[in-house]
């Protein structure tokens, strides 16, 4: 179900009983705040559009859970009402609003294409193509679809556009690189059989069990500190820690993960010296896939993403 | 589709996006994370994001700086606020220079009034020789340098001003009444018989006024007494000369004050006491007697002398005249000078000034220092005769001598 769709349905089968549940000051109060009716919107689709963002997310609840007024008012709240306003204004083609949306930023996503593809040729191009994309030139079923329908107002526009770009730039890259060819691609060396083979596979699955037993956090970090090869300075930023946290948190979470796989081998039937010795193996006579393992579910998602 | 279903495969950009701003709850933070934990791809997404964020950001900071927009505003309320500023600080400035102004005035004023009030009571003196007379009051105070210079109105105006009762009081009330002067030496003598507002004795207290006002009520002074000065030596000298007894008889008590040793001498009038300057015998000894401000005297070079020399000094009472001239020698006329006849020397040192002291009564004249402490006491008629005169006679140091008949003199 794609936004708009879901949106048609909300305003046909929802709305009236959503409506009522809804604090109707709540909805007065948005809509001054908004000035929705600057751009043009009517109130109702103006409440429309609330109904639609609040079911959508659930109202930055757990699913199954049911919002009580203050937390749709916390909720609503939260949101960026300006700009969404302003998304649905252009969406619908309202020129003022379109006027406005250029002005502010057209420029601006410009420079961020710029930065994401690291060339002013590539950036353009993708700005463009992204621009076209809002304006509806794109259409499906018939219909124009305007990808700032999807913008629920979670964060700013701008963010949203900046994260646009970045996903049509990394798809981009990761289909091209798809098809390039098998002898450029990084794969893991052939292992020569070892001696102490029956040591080496505890190992392997000593490793594989800790690095699946991290939390989220510890998993990004490592992902993006060993894998991506990430600066501190970057993962602070997304993180919205300092750097000196990101180093502090990694150091721990590396250190966590050696433990584990220290636990792991001994639980293995290994003593403590040889669950040490075998740490200490060359890393190349190991037959594990880090990238592999610590993305090990997820590959298989975003495949599913990246054909649409 | 549901928002799990879509997390499931990867979060949209929205959430992607609100997570790099920091924008999620805990609960829809976590799920994103837990989702970059293990998608390099979303990783890369928000890298890059974050990355475009960041130059954005440097570039607005790298952007040429505007004023903000409150400071602009407020540019544009500075620009009259200054104006006014300035206009108050002009304004300010020319109060102040007003205020100084109008008090310069207001000094000079006050110094001329005080020197114009005496004027009416020395036109009365000829009519009430009282001792008692307005004139013969306690001098009021001036400042010395002033005193000296002050102008004197001449005989012929003081007597046809009109006296206006007023102005015999102001003076005593707007000016310090002199201490007598008891220890006053030299020249300074002389004070216990001149009153009037033209003179300043010895020992009176400096007035406040500056230095600055000084001077310029100096050059006032100095243009009025060039003025008079040269109508009078057209017209004035020569009447004086035909009627000096006349002429100085009826004068009031006007003042005034000569230091031994100069040239510049001084006519006091008020008590037909007259100390003449000596006659111009260049011109910058004119120019120094011009200066002077002096009005109201009789001229040096109206006398002429058997030795030929200028007079320094002359005095008068009745038509008894001496006349010092400018080698020290003293003369006598019985005549009013048409007859002149040396005085032999009977003090020491060089004459350089003689004056005419109204005589006291026997009983008063007695002690002069006494006189000199109660200058009411001492006669200052201008209708005195001979016998009534006394003389004093200067030497260069400062000593004094006495004389009733203007030959016969006395050491006091």
């Amino acid at each position: 179900m794609t936004p708009a769709e879901s949106v048609a349905s909300v305003a046909e089968a929802e709305l009236p009983a959503l409506q009522g549940a809804m604090d109707g000051r709540l909805l007065d109060e948005l809509w001054r705040a908004s000035d929705a009716a600057g751009w043009g919107l009517e109130r109702d689709d103006f409440d429309r559009i609330l109904l639609d963002v609040g079911t959508t997310w659930n109202f930055g609840l757990a699913e199954g859970t049911v919002a009580t007024r203050p937390e749709q008012a916390s909720f609503f709240r939260g949101l960026c009402l300006g700009d969404l306003v302003l998304a649905r204004a252009c969406a619908a083609g309202n020129e003022r609003a379109w006027d406005y949306f250029i002005a502010r930023h057209r420029q601006p996503l410009i420079r961020a294409a710029i930065a994401i593809t690291g060339s002013e040729t590539l950036g353009r191009d993708l700005a463009d193509q992204l621009y076209a994309e809002l304006y509806g030139l794109n259409t499906r079923e018939g219909e124009r679809r305007c990808p700032l329908l999807s913008y629920r107002g979670r964060g700013s526009l701008m963010g949203w556009l900046r994260t646009t770009l970045a996903q049509r730039h990394v798809d981009h890259y990761r289909r091209t690189r798809r098809e390039e060819p098998l002898d450029e691609t990084d794969a893991p060396a052939e292992i020569a059989p070892q001696p102490h083979a029956g040591e080496l596979s505890q190992l392997e699955q000593a490793v594989e069990d800790a690095l699946r037993g991290r939390d989220a956090e510890e998993g990004y970090l490592l992902a993006a500190y060993y894998l991506d090869r990430q600066t501190l300075l970057q993962i602070a930023r997304v993180l919205g820690v300092h750097e000196a946290t990101v180093s502090r948190k990694l150091r721990r979470a590396t250190e966590d993960t050696r433990k584990q796989v220290l636990r792991n081998l001994r639980r293995g039937g290994l003593s403590r010296r040889a669950a040490g010795e075998a740490l200490g193996a060359d890393p190349r006579d190991l037959n594990v896939n880090l990238k592999k393992l610590l993305q090990s579910s997820q590959t298989e998602a975003f495949k599913e993403q990246a054909t649409p | 589709m549901s928002v799990k279903n879509q997390h499931e495969i990867h979060p949209d950009a929205e959430m992607l996006g609100a997570f790099a701003e920091q924008a999620l709850g805990e609960r829809e933070r976590a799920e994103v994370l837990e989702h970059l934990a293990v998608c390099g791809r979303c990783r890369q997404v928000v890298a890059l994001a974050n990355e475009a964020a960041g130059a954005e950001v440097a570039a607005r900071r790298h952007a040429p700086a505007r004023p903000r927009v409150w400071l602009r505003s407020w540019g544009l309320a500075l620009a009259p606020l200054a104006a006014v500023a300035a206009a108050a600080v002009f304004a300010i400035y020319v109060h102040e220079r007003d205020v100084e102004r109008n008090a310069e005035v207001a000094r000079v004023e006050r110094q001329q009034a005080s020197e114009k009030a005496p004027m009416p009571s020395q036109a009365q003196v000829p009519a009430t020789p009282s001792p008692a007379s307005p004139v013969e009051q306690p001098a009021p105070t001036e400042r010395p340098g002033l005193a000296r210079r002050a102008p004197v109105a001449e005989p012929d105006e003081r007597a046809s001003a009109p006296a206006p009762e007023a102005a015999n009081v102001p003076l005593s009330s707007r000016e310090e009444p002199a201490p007598p002067a008891a220890d006053a030496q030299g020249p300074e003598v002389g004070t216990q018989g001149m009153t009037g507002a033209g003179y300043a004795p010895a020992g009176t207290p400096v007035d406040k006024t500056t230095r600055a006002e000084i001077a310029v009520y100096d050059e006032e002074r100095k243009k009025d007494a060039e003025r008079e000065m040269e109508a009078r030596d057209k017209h004035l000298f020569t009447a004086k000369r035909k009627t000096p007894a006349d002429e100085h008889g009826s004068s009031g008590g006007a003042a005034g004050s000569g230091t031994a040793g100069s040239s510049e001498q001084v006519v006091v009038t008020d008590q037909q006491l007259q100390t003449q300057p000596a006659p111009a015998t260049s011109a910058g000894a004119l120019m120094r007697f011009r200066s002077s401000g002096l009005s109201g005297m009789m001229a040096p070079n109206a006398v002429h002398l058997p030795s030929e020399l200028p007079a320094v000094s002359i005095a008068h009472a009745g038509e008894w005249m001496l006349a010092i001239d400018n080698a020290g020698a003293l003369f006598f006329s019985e005549d009013s000078g048409a007859n002149w006849e040396p005085v032999t020397k009977q003090w020491t040192g060089r004459a350089v000034l003689v004056r005419r002291n109204a005589s006291p009564k026997p009983e008063e004249a007695a002690p002069p220092a006494a006189k000199r402490e109660s200058p009411g006491d001492t006669s200052g008629s201008g209708t005195v005769s001979e016998s009534d005169t006394v003389f004093e006679l200067f030497n260069d140091h400062g000593q004094v001598w006495m004389s009733t008949d203007g030959k016969i003199w006395a050491a006091r």
